[in-house]
Parts: structure tokens; C-alpha cells; sequence
């Protein structure tokens, strides 16, 4: 058929009724595979900018009241906390130009913060009003580093044992191993390009799911997989997740989640999606994404966008109910959708 | 008819639900060994979601309902521009993805090939090999199928068995201006016809440059028609467009050019 034909034919059904095999249908859809399906909710955080802006929306954190925290680079108020029905509820923080990772961490009782600012080149520990507690600077003593300029620090994780892990994700991808005063105790990772290095190490988190063995889940983005450490900075191994750019691990129940920024290069390619992995850490649904075989993608058989529900996911953080907050870096200042679960 | 025409009446009136829009097939990784072959090659369309078909062209033209539908593989047997939309009932259809191939006469590769610079250290390949290998680059520059010149032209000098007849130049390259990747500005040919045993230019080819508007990673494959010649020894050289012009970010420094395979029909 020649274009042109096929125009008039799309023409032609577009304005009239009949079998209108290509014409786009309305539809309520109900995304992702397995236990793991959702309906979507793009409009579940949205404000009105001028009260309550955003630019990039990086991480979420859900406190013990069930409070929904966001973390944005907008310096107007990097930090808004939400209901579940997605009112806001307190605004706050002016101070974060690179506000990036959000951890919370119950502290003898008291629920903090840990904001990785990779602007500030620091992590900055807080209340949840926003009193700054302690700050963890760059990892100086480690010999890695000629500046604090080179610490760009994307996503902090606390050890059972209280001990702060640091990924420097858009600096020099070495995981920084501090104790809770801000000693450091150790560095690894590294882009060295072996076996244990990491190549945009931009999210990590503590593995409790097997509790005699709690071990570190470290992304490694452009290499397509998370890699498991011990608190000591051994390589325990890989688990490959082939075609995701996959931004941190979140680890709840038996599942670890993860937001796929993108699935194709460039950065900028609006190609992402969500990846839910069981208690073997086999991916078993990707709203927005292709479902790779048994589980396992591999370099021949990589994940990929089906339906263009997000553009550059880039935190997901999971309900009581099952429920799934998705926040996303460079979408036009969107507010966190919600999917709920089906 | 009267149902009709209420029907179209109420229409605006009825909340539409959100419709997305499917993300195109994949004919990346493992769809295809390469979009050059000598004999045939196979091609394996995805598009993992239950309910959505593929429907692909293969005279460059967009597919429409009555393209055929992709079932488990496509087999080609001559040059051909492949386009495949995902469409779904549930969804809007998948913007087009097209795939140009080339089919490549087996007496037209090298025996010999040279490149005059050596390229970055990074981009380096399997050195001139590498532009005859019929391995296609990827969105992974690094991949060891690209070989990248850092404000530097490429000359490429290829020997064939024997003199041959020679028509077309086929040049795979490069766009990707947010990481300094430019393609080549102009292309010359040059060709030992024989005569006094040296080269001689034999065709010059102005090429489209990126624009501003244009993001991400693209590649650019150009067919260059020429007067046919008969030689066993041609050279060519791919002209850097750097430096970068006013509107980049990096503009008046060196510009790179990613090339990853020559060919000649």
C-alpha cells in the first residue's frame, strides 16, 4: 500500500464508524503481569505549581504514619509530603539544589532522613521537619578523590549496625562505607570496569530479606543489573536485568522493585517502565514493560517499553495495599502518579 | 442513522479515558544479526504484550491495516527499508521503526583495507577491519563496532581481488550531537583507475548536517550514487563536520565521526 492510500484509508476511519481496526479505542488498562497488576493513576500527586512545584521528582519515602515523602530539586520546596489521597500535607526544605536520594531510617524512635544532595556533594541527615541532625561529606581520607567536586552522591543505605553506606552515582560510582559519626570505614565499587566495580552506581539498599544474611543491593545502571555486596564490600553477585536502566532497589516483603528510567539509549529516550523481582530475584512484572522469559532477561532477551504509561521513572515505592508510587526525573514536572493494584 | 448522528453528538460529552500510546517493536539486540548480508537474512520482530500485532512494510512506506502482520519471522533475500508499527485495542499505535538493510555482493569485499588516521584509542575496533566486517554499530558506542575520530577525517583505502565494477558507495555513520557526534560533512571517492597507477578523485558528496532540533542517537546511512568505474583500489574519505557549529553547546571545538561500516554495490 502506498502512503498516501494508507492516509485516506486512516482518514476515512477516523471520521467514520466503521471496523476501525486502527483507531484508538478508550481504555481504563490495567498494566503489569502475574500477582502484579495496576491500574494507572497519573494524576494522584498533582498541585498547582505555583503553590507546590517540582521539577525533577527524585526518590520517595513512606514514614510510619503511612505519609508519602517526595524529594525534588525545586529549592522552592525540595521536600513535600503527601497523604494517600495525594494532598499535600507539609512543604518543606529550600537548601537541596541536588536533592536526589531519600532514605528514612528509625533512629532510637525518631524517623530521619538521609538527603543525598549530589550539588552539595554531601549527604545531609534531618528531621522529618527538616532540622538538619548531621551531614556526611565526602569520602577525603580514601584516597579516591582529589576534590569534593568529584562526590556527587546519589542514594544512602543504613546498616543493621547503624553504619551509613554512601553511592556516589553521578560522580565516581565508589560506594562510601561510613559508621553512624561519619568515620570512614571503607570504600569500594568504583568505575574500574572488574567484576566488582560499578558503572553509574546510582541507587543502594540494605537486603533483609533473608534474615540470617542481610547483604547490600548496589545498582550498577549502565551495566543493565544490581550487584550484591556484603557490609565489607565483597562481591556476593549479579543479578542481571538486561535492557533496564534501573535506578535504586526497593526492597519490601519478599520483592525488591525498581523504577527502569529507560530502556534504550539516550538518556533522554522516555523509554521506561517498572520491574517487580520475587524472593529469587526473578522479574515477574513490569507495568509499562515487556515480561522477559522465565524471569531472566539476558543481553539476547532484554527488557523493553510496551506502552508509554511513564517516561523516565525514577523511584517507586510500594504501599501496605500493594499499591506502587512511581516519582519521575524529566517528564515535564509531573507530580508522582499512583498504580493501583488490581 | 438517526443512532448515528446521537451518538456523534454525545460523543464529546463522554469522559474519555487516558489512552497511552504503545512503544514501538524491537529490532534491537537479537532481532537480527546485521542490516548488511551477502545471501539472506532473518528477521525476528518483539513486541511482548498480550493482545498487540505488528504490522510491517518493506517498501519504506508506513504500515496500515492491511500490512501484512509479523508472525514468527521475515525473510530477506534483497535490499529493503523495513517498517513495523505495535498496534493493540486497547492502545494507540506505536510510532513507526524502520530498519534499512543492504544486501552486499560477496565480490565486493576487501581483501586488504588501511585507514590512514588511526582512530581514538576508545573507538579504535578492530581497526579497517572493522568497516568491513558486515557488523552493524549499536546505541553502545564503545561496543567495539564504531570507530571514532576526535576532529579527524577518516581515509580508508580498500584492494579488491580483482578490478571490479563499482556504482554506489554505501557509508554507515553517526548522529549524535548531545555526546559530539556529528556526521561527516562531505565524502570523496578516489579510485586507482588504472591509468598511472595513482588515485584520482572520482566523486565528491556534500552530506545533510545534524540540526539543532535533532536529539539522541541516530543513525545515518547514506546510499552515494556515482558515475560507475572500474578500479581494484578506491579510497575514501569521510570529511569531520567539526568544529561543532554555533547552536552546540560544545561549538567551536573538535567534533567526533562515528563510522562503523563501507560498502560498495
Amino acid at each position: 500500500m502506498r502512503r498516501r492510500t494508507f492516509l485516506q484509508t486512516s482518514a476515512t476511519l477516523a471520521a467514520g464508524f466503521s471496523a476501525p481496526a486502527f483507531l484508538r479505542k478508550s481504555a481504563d488498562p490495567v498494566i503489569g503481569h502475574g500477582n502484579f497488576r495496576f491500574k494507572i493513576n497519573l494524576d494522584w500527586g498533582k498541585q498547582d505549581p505555583a503553590q507546590y512545584p517540582v521539577n525533577d521528582c527524585h526518590e520517595m519515602a513512606m514514614d510510619r504514619q503511612g505519609r508519602i515523602i517526595l524529594a525534588t530539586n525545586e529549592t522552592r520546596n525540595n521536600i513535600l509530603i503527601f497523604n494517600k489521597d495525594g494532598k499535600v500535607l507539609d512543604a518543606w526544605g529550600t537548601e537541596f539544589p541536588g536533592a536526589h536520594g531519600l532514605t528514612l531510617h528509625d533512629e532510637g524512635g525518631e524517623e530521619m532522613l538521609y538527603i543525598a544532595d549530589y550539588e552539595r556533594h554531601e549527604v545531609v541527615k534531618t528531621t522529618l521537619k527538616g532540622r538538619v541532625v548531621q551531614t556526611f561529606g565526602w569520602p577525603a581520607d580514601s584516597g579516591k578523590y582529589a576534590s569534593n567536586t568529584e562526590f556527587r552522591p546519589t542514594e544512602t543505605a543504613i546498616a543493621p549496625n547503624g553504619d551509613v553506606f554512601i553511592a556516589d552515582g553521578y560522580g565516581k560510582d565508589w560506594v562510601a562505607h561510613y559508621d553512624a559519626t561519619g568515620r570512614l570505614k571503607n570504600i569500594f565499587g568504583g568505575k574500574l570496569g572488574l567484576p566488582d566495580s560499578l558503572y553509574n552506581a546510582h541507587g543502594i539498599a540494605v537486603d533483609a530479606r533473608d534474615p540470617a544474611n542481610p547483604c547490600l543491593l548496589v545498582t550498577s545502571r549502565v551495566e543493565n543489573c544490581v550487584k550484591r555486596f556484603s557490609f565489607d564490600g565483597k562481591l556476593l553477585g549479579t543479578i542481571p536485568l538486561s535492557g533496564a536502566y534501573i535506578c535504586r532497589p526497593v526492597v519490601q516483603g519478599e520483592n525488591v522493585f525498581f523504577a527502569v528510567l529507560i530502556s534504550k539509549l539516550p538518556w533522554d529516550s522516555q523509554s521506561g517502565f517498572v520491574c517487580i523481582l520475587n524472593k529469587d530475584n526473578q522479574v515477574v512484572s513490569c507495568p509499562g514493560g515487556s515480561l522477559p522469559e522465565n524471569g531472566a532477561p539476558d543481553a539476547k532477551n532484554p527488557m523493553y517499553q510496551t506502552i508509554q504509561v511513564f517516561k523516565h521513572p525514577h523511584d517507586v515505592l510500594p504501599d501496605a495495599d500493594g499499591n506502587l508510587y512511581v516519582a519521575q526525573w524529566n517528564a515535564g514536572k509531573v507530580y508522582p502518579a499512583r498504580l493501583e493494584r488490581v | 442513522m438517526k443512532s448515528l448522528i446521537v451518538l456523534l453528538l454525545l460523543l464529546p460529552f463522554v469522559p474519555q479515558a487516558q489512552t497511552f500510546q504503545l512503544a514501538p517493536p524491537q529490532t534491537g539486540i537479537g532481532s537480527f544479526q546485521s542490516p548488511f548480508f551477502t545471501d539472506s537474512t532473518v528477521v525476528v520482530l518483539r513486541f511482548d504484550l498480550p493482545g498487540a500485532r505488528i504490522h510491517y512494510t518493506l517498501d519504506g512506506t508506513v504500515p496500515g491495516p492491511a500490512s501484512p502482520v509479523f508472525k514468527d519471522r521475515i525473510v530477506l533475500r534483497s535490499s529493503c527499508a523495513l517498517m513495523a508499527v505495535a498496534v493493540h485495542p486497547d492502545y494507540r499505535d506505536s510510532d513507526p521503526v524502520s530498519v534499512q538493510f543492504v544486501r552486499l555482493n560477496p565480490d565486493l569485499q576487501p581483501v586488504q583495507a588501511e585507514l590512514t588516521h588511526a582512530p581514538a584509542a576508545k573507538y579504535a575496533g578492530k581497526g579497517a577491519a572493522t568497516l568491513y566486517d558486515r557488523d552493524k554499530g549499536h546505541e553502545q558506542l564503545t561496543s567495539g563496532q564504531w570507530l571514532g575520530f576526535e576532529g579527524q577525517d577518516l581515509e580508508y583505502t580498500v584492494v579488491f581481488r580483482k578490478k571490479v565494477s563499482l556504482r554506489q558507495l554505501v557509508l554507515s555513520t553517526l548522529s549524535a550531537p548531545g555526546s559530539w557526534v556529528m556526521p561527516p560533512a562531505a565524502v570523496e571517492l578516489w579510485a586507482d583507475t588504472g591509468k598511472k597507477g595513482a588515485f584520482e578523485k572520482v566523486a565528491f558528496f556534500e552530506l545533510p548536517p545534524a540540526r539543532e532540533a535533532e536529539s539522541g542517537i541516530r543513525e545515518r546511512l547514506f546510499f552515494l550514487d556515482f558515475k560507475p568505474l572500474k578500479a581494484r583500489r578506491v579510497r575514501i574519505v569521510a570529511r569531520n563536520a567539526g568544529p561543532l557549529p554555533e547552536w552546540h553547546p560544545g561549538k567551536g571545538k573538535p567534533a567526533w565521526l562515528f563510522v562503523d561500516e563501507v560498502a560498495f554495490q
